[in-house]
């Protein structure tokens, strides 16, 4: 029995291994949405500065042989280790992410003072009514600011209601006061020839299904009504978060991401075209797509099993209206084709593919209006309705672009201009100042910069040949040659 | 390395062992061990292995002239300055920096502070280095002949980072000549399993909970959730150092080798005297033999002897004040205790063990914060507090129930409720004869699992 017992385990041991050398790793990891370790350089400086085995023990981590299902394992232990209150209810304290800035675009100079950092790192300031929602305190050093609202979702403890995830947090009015500045400035430089317009998506917490978190709502309300008194009548304050609670009971976010669904975006989009005097295109006029089984980033970041119980559909809607779309590639800055939706992606990758620092989306539209929308990852879902009113859509994601925004507005005769972020962001101070720097900021190829921006219309309605050189660029080469011509 | 690391469970222990397997002759598989603790050592410190070296080599030596001239009386002034230099380079990577600042606060020193990093396992190579040196002395060990083998008795990888002290005498004879059968490996295997699940199942969980309520500002935590916390560390603490024990002990057994017990379920203890038996027995035995008994025992000074072993005790753990204040601690409630004898006599047991554990969970607040002041506001916090208790308090203790049973059920001394002999026992080790296949790889996957999901980390950012 004991040679048995013996024999057994090292066989395990052994198999374990022997699979470090058969099985191929994946380079990424989808759900948590990074890049995994690779194996270090052999390199004797390496190891004298102890980075190497480092490195080593670090890649096995990553690469163990059916990683994913330890992981659910693990998850499993960790619920069995006790009894569990059949509320359905229950606070829970996110998994710290990892931070890291993007290795090409965000420059350490970008992400300048430590007051910037501040902002986003004290969403539960004194002054808010949640301050003691957040028992830990998370530091969060200038290397590692993001610009992404996801931010401020692992600063406060979440509440998981019946498999959906909420943050429990309703903004801080204060702050927005940055960016409306930010947003008035923009308006008083380019008056009298663009209009600027605000959309800022609430959190899902204003729309917490429970009488005890109404309170949410309000403050999620107040942060947004004080933006808007900040915020010069010049500028089109579009009211979406009325509009939304109008609709509070519908799907209008996601359970298990941070994200709105396309039906939230919809009335975001009803609330813009309210206050930019346009008629909304009813959604029924548009076909009608569903995806099943999403699991978000709030399932990221809590690795709840009740929220994994109740994954997402991603339910979008898809205009009538014949677009071609291209992104510029973060490093060469060069054109690529692709398109608005992508129906093979998985979840809220469905809206734009992902988040490019700068798309170029043409219309069949034909009525000469153009709009630049500046955005962080909520305006994905929002945008694809404003593709039914211009005839040219520059979108803007202030997290990445190097591209000068007054540049764009000058050379292409914009005529809108709509900031479209999550509430988060609009609370930044750091955010602000990255959004002013847009308006002020070179590509690091000015050369590059000006053929982009003032190109002559390379997009026509008809796809042009692609070649496989830029096939080769594409990150998305399934949906490349794809046109949203939908009859 | 790690013994909790998935390197070493996938990748050390089936090459070391594996070859180990394959090499037959005592000879082959000392050289095969020490190879492996060299990799095993410079893994993690690629520069200190040379201390290392230095030290057994020296030790090698001077164990040969110290043997060679131990009847003549001068030979004691060799040992003396063989202890001092042992005792200067564990001083110096230790406590350089300690010292440094507490001169230089008072004399301001010309020279800067020494800044190197510990190299792990000084504390214990060098207190096996100075054992072994004072037992050939003594002459109860003869000194060890060839150098490898002295090497892998300082080196040897499962006692080398976290002990226990393993004395030579202990594993003098298996250097030269032992014989692995199958028992013995399923034997160790066993201790080793169980002593991952301590570290990866008890102590990492514990560890969470530390972190939560111990990392946090005092003023926010109700005395109740100090308490825990406090009761967590001491719960992490010991299952995290006993752990790496038991982990330790049963690869020696893999290996042949037998080392003795370094804990005995010292929450059980009924006083501070006999936690100090119970707690870190391989430290406590080696200042008895070679501090205590030398200064006169309970003999001469006795009071004063307690006191200094306990002091010496404390700052052993670490080169900081707090370390040294624990340490007395202990030493003045075993001084108590000794004056208080005939009192403690007639206190049922119930009652001392509740007194025990009661000081020595709220010693283990002395031992976590190495800063006065957090220490000074946890302990007010501790019986002091404006705050209520956090929502999410009770949920997450729901949350752990079972969890708390299997840690209170492996802090008692169940083999001193059931002695070897009783019937209990033996029906339990033949039960659990059959078991320990299933339970040791049932404990492994779990630990695995355990260690692959704390490697979850998911990004921040959502672009690549």
């Amino acid at each position: 029995m004991n040679k048995f017992s013996a024999i057994l385990f090292f066989t395990i041991l052994c198999i374990g291994f022997a699979s470090y050398f058969v099985i191929s790793a994946d380079a990424i990891s989808s759900e948590e949405k990074r890049k995994l370790s690779t194996f270090p350089k052999m390199q004797w400086q390496n190891y004298i500065q102890g980075h190497l085995t480092d490195s080593i023990d670090n890649y096995i981590d990553d690469h163990f042989p059916l990683r994913k299902r330890f992981i659910d394992m693990a998850d499993e232990i960790n619920y069995y280790k006790g009894l569990h209150a059949n509320s359905g209810e229950k606070i829970v304290q996110p998994i710290v992410p990892i931070v890291q800035t993007e290795p090409d675009n965000d420059k350490p100079e970008d992400i300048d003072d430590a007051g910037d950092v501040d902002d986003v790192d004290d969403a539960g300031d004194t002054n808010d009514l949640l301050a003691t929602d957040s028992p830990k305190e998370h530091k969060t050093t200038e290397k590692n600011i993001v610009y992404d609202n996801i931010n401020g979702y692992f600063q406060n403890d979440m509440l998981i209601l019946n498999g959906a995830a909420f943050p429990i947090s309703g903004g801080i009015p204060g702050k927005t006061k940055p960016f409306a500045q930010m947003v008035n400035d923009y308006a008083e430089k380019l008056a009298g020839q663009v209009r600027v317009i605000t959309a800022v998506a609430p959190l899902s917490s204003a729309f917490i299904p429970k009488r005890k978190y109404r309170y949410l709502n309000a403050q999620n309300q107040r942060t947004l009504e004080t933006l808007h008194r900040y915020l010069s009548p010049d500028v089109c304050f579009s009211d979406v978060f009325a509009h939304l609670n109008a609709h509070s009971t519908e799907y209008i976010f996601f359970k298990t991401d941070h994200h709105w669904t396309a039906l939230g975006a919809y009335y975001a989009y009803e609330a813009f075209c309210e206050a930019t005097g346009i008629t909304p295109v009813p959604k029924e006029n548009m076909e009608k797509r569903t995806k099943p089984r999403f699991l978000g980033s709030l399932y990221s970041l809590t690795h709840d099993r009740n929220v994994k119980r109740n994954p997402d559909s991603v339910v979008y809607y898809v205009p009538h209206i014949a677009t071609t779309a291209s992104y510029f590639e973060r490093e060469t800055n060069q054109e690529v084709r692709n398109s608005v939706f992508c129906h093979k992606c998985k979840g809220y990758d469905t809206f734009l593919h992902m988040d490019y620092p700068l798309m170029r989306i043409k219309t069949n539209a034909k009525n000469g209006k153009k709009i630049v929308v500046i955005k962080d990852s909520m305006g994905n879902a929002f945008v694809v309705y404003l593709i039914n009113h211009y005839e040219e859509l520059w979108v803007v994601d202030f997290r990445y672009s190097e591209h000068n925004l007054m540049n764009l507005i000058q050379k292409n005769n914009i005529n809108d201009m709509v900031f479209v972020v999550g509430m988060y962001n609009a609370q930044s101070r750091s955010v602000a100042k990255k959004m002013k720097r847009l308006g002020t900021q070179n590509f690091v190829n000015q050369e590059v910069n000006d053929t982009i921006i003032s190109a002559a219309p390379i997009v026509s309605d008809t796809v042009p040949a692609i070649t496989n050189d830029t096939l080769n660029n594409t990150t998305n080469t399934d949906t490349v040659n794809e046109q949203d011509t939908i009859k | 390395m790690l013994f909790s690391s998935l390197t070493f469970l996938y990748a050390f222990i089936p090459l070391c062992f594996g070859l180990y397997l394959v090499a037959k002759r005592t000879r082959h598989r000392n050289y095969i061990l020490v190879l492996f603790s060299l990799v095993f050592y410079a893994w993690g410190e690629p520069m200190w292995i040379f201390l290392l070296l230095f030290t057994s080599f020296f030790n090698y030596g001077l164990g040969l002239l110290i043997g060679r001239w131990k009847h003549c009386k001068p030979v004691i002034v060799l040992l003396v300055l063989a202890v001092t230099i042992n005792l200067s380079l564990l001083l110096f990577f230790k406590y350089g920096g300690f010292i440094w600042d507490n001169l230089d606060a008072l004399f301001s020193l010309p020279f800067a502070r020494p800044t190197n990093t510990l190299p792990i396992g000084i504390s214990f190579y060098t207190f096996q280095a100075i054992s072994y040196l004072v037992d050939i002395k003594r002459g109860t060990v003869e000194p060890q002949r060839n150098p490898l083998y002295f090497l892998l008795y300082i080196s040897f990888f499962p006692q080398l980072i976290a002990g226990p002290i393993v004395r030579y005498n202990l594993v003098a004879e298996a250097l030269m000549y032992r014989k692995v059968d199958w028992n013995d490996v399923a034997a160790g295997l066993n201790r080793f399993c169980f002593g991952l699940f301590k570290k990866v199942l008890i102590a990492n969980v514990a560890g969470k909970f530390v972190a939560l309520y111990l990392e946090t500002n005092f003023g926010s935590l109700a005395c109740a959730e100090a308490w825990f916390g406090i009761a967590m560390f001491s719960v992490q603490l010991y299952f995290d150092f006993s752990g790496y024990s038991d982990m330790a002990i049963g690869l020696a057994r893999m290996f042949g080798f037998r080392f003795e017990e370094n804990f005995r379920h010292p929450y059980a203890a009924i006083s501070c005297g006999d936690f100090y038996r119970r707690w870190h027995i391989s430290l406590g035995n080696f200042f008895r033999d070679y501090v205590y008994i030398p200064l006169g025992g309970n003999r001469r000074h006795h009071e004063r002897n307690i006191f200094i072993v306990w002091s010496l005790t404390g700052i052993w753990h670490g080169a900081n004040w707090n370390f040294l204040l624990w340490g007395m601690y202990f030493g003045v409630f075993m001084i108590i205790e000794k004056k208080m004898k005939s009192v403690l006599d007639k206190t049922p047991g119930i009652v001392k063990h509740l007194y025990t554990l009661f000081l020595t969970v709220f010693s283990w607040s002395i031992f976590y914060f190495t800063d006065f002041s957090k220490l000074k506001a946890f302990v007010i916090n501790l019986f002091y507090s404006k705050s209520a208790i956090n929502p999410q308090f009770f949920p997450d203790l729901l949350e752990h129930t079972f969890w708390f049973a299997v840690v209170i059920i492996l802090c008692m001394p169940w083999d001193e409720f059931f002695p070897p002999k009783s019937r209990v026992y033996q029906w339990t080790a033949k039960g659990y004869k059959y078991l320990a296949p299933v339970t040791n790889v049932a404990f492994l996957c779990a630990s695995t699992a355990m260690l692959v999901g704390s490697t979850y980390n998911p990004f921040i950012y959502f672009r690549f």
